[in-house]
């Protein structure tokens, strides 16, 4: 499988704490990998490196074949990404913000494009309300639909349905499916091990900055994933 | 209980300026306000050639009332700008929904935490600076009773209570009603007139500072009703939650982009004016915050040009070309790089949009002073301009280096503030000596335009190198 996401040695440090440490890693197209770690475990942290949007201390990464060191911007042109904590700008409305973010992508027709996220994540009738009125849940599917605006092949997320009411969630999970059997990636971040196993192709398990464990979800051979990871990271 | 949340708050709030600053470089803070009022304080015998010394004290007493409006101020935009930056910020004044204890006690408890901090952060520091200058202001003629120190700590401290309870007032009142501010407003601003027009006699008319001129019962009383009885009412009153109404906008970007289409990120540019236009007081907190330091800075330079060989609008533009510069705190006061760091964008890019549109909103200041200078003085026309134009480029390229987009919180850390200041005073004290010899030389300040685009260029690389915080 063609890879998409590599990663070798990757190293963060913040003064005397580890957190990404050594991490080699390999994601192929078409892959719906979940990242699955306790808190704090390093997993934000990846997902910035991996995005450019933080400087390894050491190691190297590349993304859709782009150097994440030499080219930050050119990855992020490129891929979609969720935060893990919903940032639309206070002052702008939901929709507005969409086209704020399709200019900055240069995508056209960008307002069909919002037509279309507004009806599937049924946040229509707030597209005019100031982000920072929005209730959290509808600021999530905000950035869901900001991350998928520029029809993107590869997509970070990183835990994207914390908020979500289980309507939105199984659109979600159900998009998120649909997108990878079209030829897309998505990198997945979460602790709802539920969702991962229902979803993931193939999982990587982190704890203190280090890839302890990957392999595909078929290896659990009818395991609950709970079971398995909880083994792991207190093993 | 009281006593335990009042200690939370004032470690929190301790925690919240050392995340911010970085370390405890926070506790620095009283030691540069202590070093720049020993600084003011030394040019007293020279500022005494030109102002009484009760003039002088007048208006220090005004600038701790001013203090307090501003400390209480927070209290309007505080809640707006510590949710961007920190996202829903959870600080323990927000905390009456999750605990059992009253709005009323909290509120209480960030009230004393407030004047706690600003007394031992500004007033005391300022008042110690004043003092350790007395001794070198002594020896060129101008004797000041340290006796009468003592007295100043209180007095200044009552001036700044004062402003605090009415702006503190003026907020619970905001807090009910924005009708019943106005209203409120109105004939407080009519009283201000009248004291205006009737010749500002602040000794009469400000309790505190009548105090320190002659210290009495009466006066004292007087002064402690002007806290007691706003803040009493506040603290009656009391209501946390501001009118915050839902609002909703029609989709103003695809046609504010399009007018903005001659900017190079008419995007950037365009969320900008919206950030400011949108937020709490609107335009209006933006000409507010220009005009009424201008007015004041009018008054003073009014006062002191007759005693100085230097044409009035060449001081007055310089002042302006300075003060003009805050305009780059409100683009990034509601900012954060977080927004854009997913994005396909360098913070480089976001830096040169807000310069360039400081540059369009700084068109307006421009074109007001160059009508003022053409009335007042106009053949001072072009060292005016060139005055406004090299102060305000060199500062801005200065601020931007210095502080990226965390202006207003960057320029409280001690060391920033002293770079900063030392950047500007030496192209001030430089302009003004060129000017002192020709108002014409003035116009070879332009020079600083150029340092100032090279300045701007290393800024745009040093904050594209350095890693962006969160907030």
């Amino acid at each position: 499988m063609q890879p998409v996401i590599e990663s070798h040695g990757l190293t963060k440090r913040f003064g005397s704490l580890k957190a990404v440490d050594k991490l080699s890693l390999s994601v192929g197209k078409g892959e719906l990998f979940g990242l699955l770690g306790p808190n704090g475990s390093g997993k934000t942290t990846l997902i910035k490196l991996l995005t450019g949007q933080l400087k390894p201390t050491s190691g190297d990464a590349t993304v859709m074949g782009v150097d994440v060191l030499k080219d930050p911007v050119g990855v992020r042109r490129f891929v979609g990404v969720i935060p893990e904590q919903e940032t639309p700008p206070s002052f702008l409305t939901a929709e507005e913000y969409l086209h704020f973010v399709g200019g900055i992508r240069e995508v056209s027709g960008i307002g069909k494009r919002c037509d279309k996220w507004f009806s599937l994540l049924q946040f229509g009738g707030q597209r005019h309300m100031l982000c920072k009125d929005l209730s959290r849940g509808t600021r999530q599917k905000l950035m869901f639909a900001q991350a998928f605006i520029h029809e993107p092949r590869l997509v970070f997320v990183d835990e994207p349905v914390i908020n979500l009411d289980p309507v939105v969630q199984r659109t979600v999970k159900d998009h998120l499916t649909g997108f990878v059997r079209g030829g897309g990636t998505v990198f997945f971040s979460t602790h709802v091990l539920e969702i991962a196993q229902e979803i993931c192709t193939r999982i990587g398990v982190i704890n203190h900055g280090k890839l302890i464990h990957q392999g595909s979800i078929g290896e659990l051979r009818g395991r609950r994933l709970e079971d398995f990871f909880l083994k792991l990271v207190q093993g | 209980m009281a006593l335990q949340m009042f200690r939370a708050m004032m470690k929190e709030e301790w925690r919240l300026h050392a995340v911010m600053f970085g370390g405890h470089l926070f506790a620095a803070f009283p030691v540069m306000i202590a070093f720049f009022a020993f600084l003011a304080s030394l040019t007293l015998p020279v500022f005494t050639l030109v102002m009484p010394l009760q003039s002088m004290a007048s208006l220090a007493h005004l600038g701790a009332a001013l203090l307090g409006v501003g400390a209480g101020s927070f209290g309007l935009f505080g809640k707006e700008i510590m949710n961007r930056r920190f996202g829903q910020a959870s600080l323990i004044a927000y905390s009456s929904r999750t605990l059992p204890v009253s709005e009323r006690r909290i509120f209480a408890s960030f009230f004393f935490k407030d004047v706690l901090y600003y007394f031992a952060f500004w007033i005391v520091p300022a008042i110690a600076g004043f003092a350790f200058a007395l001794p070198i202001v002594g020896s060129f003629g101008l004797v000041i009773s340290a006796a009468s120190l003592p007295l100043l700590v209180i007095s200044i401290a009552l001036a700044f209570l004062s402003g605090l309870s009415v702006i503190f007032m003026l907020s619970t009142i905001y807090a009910h009603s924005l009708k019943l501010l106005v209203a409120t407003l109105v004939p407080l601003a009519v009283l201000v007139a009248f004291w205006a027009i009737s010749g500002f006699s602040l000794e009469r008319t400000f309790p505190a500072f009548a105090f320190f001129l002659a210290p009495s019962m009466a006066m004292l009383s007087a002064s402690l009703a002007i806290i007691i009885v706003p803040a009493a009412l506040a603290f009656a009153f009391l209501k946390v939650d501001y009118p915050e109404r839902s609002r909703q906008f029609r989709n103003a970007f695809p046609s504010l982009t399009h007018r903005l289409r001659f900017m190079r990120e008419p995007r950037l540019a365009s969320k900008d004016l919206l950030d400011l236009k949108r937020s709490e007081g609107g335009i209006g907190k933006l000409i507010f915050s220009l005009a009424f330091p201008a007015a004041f800075i009018w008054v003073m330079l009014s006062l002191l040009v007759r005693f100085m060989a230097l044409d009035f609008m060449l001081l007055f533009s310089a002042m302006m070309g300075l003060l003009t510069t805050s305009v780059y705190g409100w683009l990034t006061e509601y900012d954060v790089f977080s927004t854009y760091a997913f994005l396909p964008i360098r913070i480089s890019t976001v830096l040169r949009s807000k310069v360039q549109t400081y540059l369009l909103i700084s068109l307006l200041p421009l074109v007001g002073l160059a009508v003022a200078v053409l009335l007042k003085e106009p053949h001072a026309f072009l060292p005016s301009m060139a005055s406004f134009i090299s102060v305000s480029s060199i500062a801005l390229a200065a601020t931007v280096y210095l502080t990226g987009m965390q202006t207003n919180i960057l320029l409280y850390n001690p060391k920033i503030l002293a770079q900063y200041l030392l950047s500007i005073g030496s192209v001030l004290v430089l302009m003004m000596l060129a000017a002192a010899l020709n108002p014409l030389y003035l116009i070879g300040s332009l020079v600083f335009v150029p340092v100032s685009a090279a300045i701007l260029k290393r800024a745009y690389a040093r904050w594209e190198n350095m890693e962006q915080p969160a907030f």
